[in-house]
């Protein structure tokens, strides 16, 4: 059951002028802002912290009148946030958006069925409807059996494909075709520095997108915390008392996403406002047009008689057949090439899965469960 | 990291002994020295779209006369890269009695005793075997005290940062103030705090590029050279990224020549330790070196690297490309290559003003006051009760005692984001800083130390 934490005791009366919210000056400061280093009060932070994710969502025109849009809801604290916030806004400001809850079960015992348990609490508390797809359900596999086959390093590769796919399959099964994601701005400015750091200069130029979508996919995916700070986040669902799931997955997170959030927590220690420092900068960041590559005789001619000859042939093998709209031929779904990555990654598991298993086998059971059979242990 | 192998052989020449351990392959000395030579003039000659190539040529129908600047600061990459041009110019007097270009070098210093010590160094750097010249004219080393140079300005001004608007009050500071150097300037501004570390050395840097740049431009030079290793570089690419000032990474790559581009800093400092091996030259002897020896049967202990308290974000930016190096090899030379794939958002833009304190250009439409106001959010929420109230009435009593409201005037885009971020993190706000486009005296205090 969930117990919100109590209030701290702050008495108002006969505060030092030093001690006072730099924002209002009636109310003693109890944080001071990352993004601005100013001391504020909570009542202000709260104004502050909604007022800004209303601005960004105005300034971005993110929403329409009557748009359904979907929340991509994990039961962690961005997306509990975004939720609680979202609702809030949408009565304070009459967006005239239909919210709905839409998780993704992605079948890790012992972690995504106690945070899944959240997001139903959730939906209880802040009365929004819930759709949950499982990973079970569309792809016949889950992350522990996935990570039993292919091992903990790929976890993540795995995860991000199907996740991608199933929340797309998920919100077109509801017909809807926004969904809205926790991502803060502590993730956007690791997405940039990590995209220079690997030098991925094809993802660099979109890495701040507030609006983004998969290839051929109707359904586009918006970031209304681009801007917030994981830790006003944070601070914001504590203050508010949100019911949300705390524990990291357990399954490993990215190695090198690992040492760039390492490198920017460093970073951030002695200069708090870097992560928006960094949004600035990837915003500012673009790519020098591509050379042309001096074309042959011999190639000029074939491309003459032919049409266009050149066809790009991926790391897999399949063609890419560079239109919108076309579908993978093993499972229908939306894709640029003849097979999506998912069916690809998909193709590789089955070659691997046990040709027999037992009843009660739990081998494929993953960290979480052991840990949480841990816990329950006693002399 | 140091290699204990005596039985090794240079994997270049299969005959000496190997002392040099890197990217794979062992190198005798002379297969080193090679190496890194090789490397910088290929980038000197290929840079750019090959944009030096006719300015070091030597040219029988047009006079040779195009001068190059290279920033000299005394460390061991400025002087590997001088000893380089040295021996280029060399080999062209040697073979066709001409040379194909001037060479001229800036050191800038911060005070007397850095300026004696570097005519001191220029004297006894020339007789030394790879740095003697041969060629006429000979090379004119120019010094430069940073101080003169904010000194000789006719104007200060004073820039305060009003918070609740991200906009800055310029006041004119109407009486010249003397003896003002670039320290005195940032201890003003930003205290002794060791948190403060990273923005004095954000100032620090922008004042020195500042002046460089003026006096490139001032005394019509074709190209100015750096001596910045591959590691400093993809360092200094992180550290504008990470302090907001990631619009100026295209354009200072693309405008200024960097000889050591493919070299890293651990093969600049085992070139200089094998060959050069002279500590006397270097301006700053305890030159602070976080990269692992390259050299093998090193068994120098490197000193230990400050607490992070004490770090600025170069430091952290340095230990993590080494200590991620190893795991995920070639992020310093992928981090270049991106930077060099990066164009400058403002190449073709007509409209812009020009940041007062590093002269970086804004955009006429991309306001850095007003994108920090859209999405920091500045309105309080309402009072709600009489303690609180009566906690206002009280501020509102003791501000008015103690009124620092500024008189000057507001001035729209007239810093760039990354220095109103900066800014943003002095003490009270604001820091004087002169006219950086007044030219007016440059010659005057352009000392020329002519060899």
């Amino acid at each position: 059951m969930f117990t919100p934490p109590s209030d701290p005791v702050n008495k108002t009366s006969n505060l030092k002028v030093s001690q006072l919210c730099e924002l209002c000056h009636s109310r003693k400061a109890i944080l001071k802002r990352p993004k601005n280093l100013m001391k504020i009060c909570k009542e202000c932070f709260y104004k502050v912290f909604e007022t800004e994710i209303h601005n960004t969502i105005i300034s971005n025109k993110l929403f329409y009148r009557g748009e359904r849009v979907a929340v991509g809801a994990s039961g962690g604290k961005d997306s509990t946030v975004l939720a609680y916030v979202l609702k809030k806004l949408n009565e304070e400001y009459d967006y005239g958006i239909d919210i709905t809850l839409l998780s993704i079960d992605e079948g890790i015992v012992g972690y995504r069925d106690d945070s899944l348990a959240t997001v139903k609490r959730n939906q209880q508390q802040y009365n929004l409807p819930l759709e949950i797809i499982s990973y079970r359900e569309l792809y016949n596999w889950t992350m522990d059996e996935i990570v039993a086959c292919a091992g903990v390093r790929s976890s993540c590769t795995y995860c991000g494909v199907f996740r991608r796919q199933a929340l797309d399959r998920g919100a077109m099964k509801l017909g809807i075709k926004h969904v809205v994601t926790g991502h803060n701005a502590d993730d956007m400015a690791e997405t940039v520095l990590m995209n220079i750091l690997r030098g991925d200069v094809n993802r660099l130029e979109k890495s701040t997108a507030i609006m983004t979508s998969s290839e051929g996919s109707p359904v586009k995916r918006s970031k209304p915390f681009k801007y917030s700070y994981q830790k006003e986040i944070v601070l914001y669902a504590h203050y508010k008392k949100l019911d949300y799931f705390s524990t990291e997955c357990t399954y490993a997170p990215e190695a090198f996403r690992g040492t760039a959030r390492e490198y920017m927590k460093s970073l951030e220690s002695i200069r708090p406002s870097c992560i928006i420092d960094i949004i600035h900068s990837g915003e500012n960041l673009i790519l020098k047009p591509k050379k042309q590559k001096k074309i042959t005789q011999k190639f000029k001619n074939v491309s003459n008689k032919n049409g266009p000859s050149e066809m790009e042939i991926q790391k897999n093998g399949t063609v890419s057949l560079f239109k919108d709209g076309n579908r993978c031929e093993r499972c229908g779904y939306l894709s640029s090439n003849k097979i999506c990555k998912a069916c690809i990654l998909l193709e590789g598991l089955e070659k691997n899965r046990p040709k027999v298993q037992l009843d009660t086998d739990t081998s494929t059971d993953g960290k979480a469960k052991l840990m949480r059979d841990l816990e329950k242990l006693s002399f | 990291m140091s290699l204990n192998n005596e039985n090794l052989i240079c994997q270049r020449c299969s005959e000496q002994p190997a002392i040099v351990k890197t990217r794979k392959e062992f190198f005798c000395n002379e297969c080193f020295s090679k190496f890194i030579l090789l490397k910088q003039r290929r980038t000197l000659i290929s840079d750019k779209d090959k944009y030096l190539e006719p300015i070091m040529k030597v040219t029988y129908k047009t006079p040779n006369d195009d001068k190059i600047l290279l920033a000299l600061s005394f460390g061991k990459s400025s002087l590997i890269v001088l000893q380089n041009l040295i021996e280029y110019l060399n080999n062209q007097y040697n073979q066709q009695k001409k040379t194909g270009f001037i060479l001229e070098t800036l050191t800038i210093v911060e005070s007397d005793e850095e300026y004696q010590k570097v005519k001191t160094i220029i004297k006894s750097l020339l007789n030394l075997p790879g740095f003697k010249i041969l060629f006429t004219p000979p090379i004119k080393f120019h010094i430069v005290n940073i101080n003169d140079c904010i000194n000789n300005s006719n104007t200060f001004k004073n820039f305060t940062l009003d918070t609740l608007t991200s906009k800055t009050i310029v006041d004119n500071i109407p009486t010249k103030q003397q003896d003002l150097t670039l320290e005195s300037i940032l201890l003003e501004a930003f205290g002794s705090q060791y948190k403060t570390l990273s923005s004095k050395e954000d100032f620090k840097t922008v004042a020195i590029n500042n002046v460089i740049k003026q006096i490139y431009k001032k005394l019509g030079y074709k190209a100015l050279l750096y001596g910045s290793s591959m590691s400093k570089l993809a360092t200094d690419i992180v550290k504008n990224v990470v302090t907001g000032r990631g619009e100026i990474v295209a354009r200072e790559l693309d405008n200024i020549f960097y000889p050591l581009t493919d070299v890293f800093y651990s093969e600049v400092e085992a070139y200089y330790d094998i060959v050069v091996n002279n500590n006397d030259i270097l301006l700053f002897q305890n030159e602070c070196s976080n990269s692992n020896s390259i050299v093998i049967n090193n068994s120098t202990i490197k000193d230990q690297t400050p607490n992070r308290k004490n770090k600025t974000i170069s430091d952290i930016t340095m230990d993590y490309f080494n200590t991620i190096e190893g795991d995920y090899a070639n992020v310093i030379s992928t981090v270049v290559k991106t930077g060099l794939k990066l164009k400058d958002i403002h190449a073709d833009e007509t409209s812009f003003t020009s940041c007062s304190i590093c002269n970086t250009k804004i955009s006429a439409n991309k306001n850095p006051s007003e994108w920090i106001n859209n999405i920091t959010v500045m309105h309080p929420a309402k009072i709600q009760n009489e303690d609180e109230l009566h906690n206002y009435e009280n501020w509102k009593a003791s501000s008015t005692n103690i009124s620092t409201t500024s008189k000057g005037n507001i001035i729209e885009n007239n810093l760039c984001y990354g220095c109103l971020v900066t800014l943003n993190t002095a003490t009270n706000k604001h820091i004087q800083w002169y006219d950086i486009n007044n030219d007016d005296n440059l010659d005057q205090i352009l000392n020329d130390y002519e060899l």
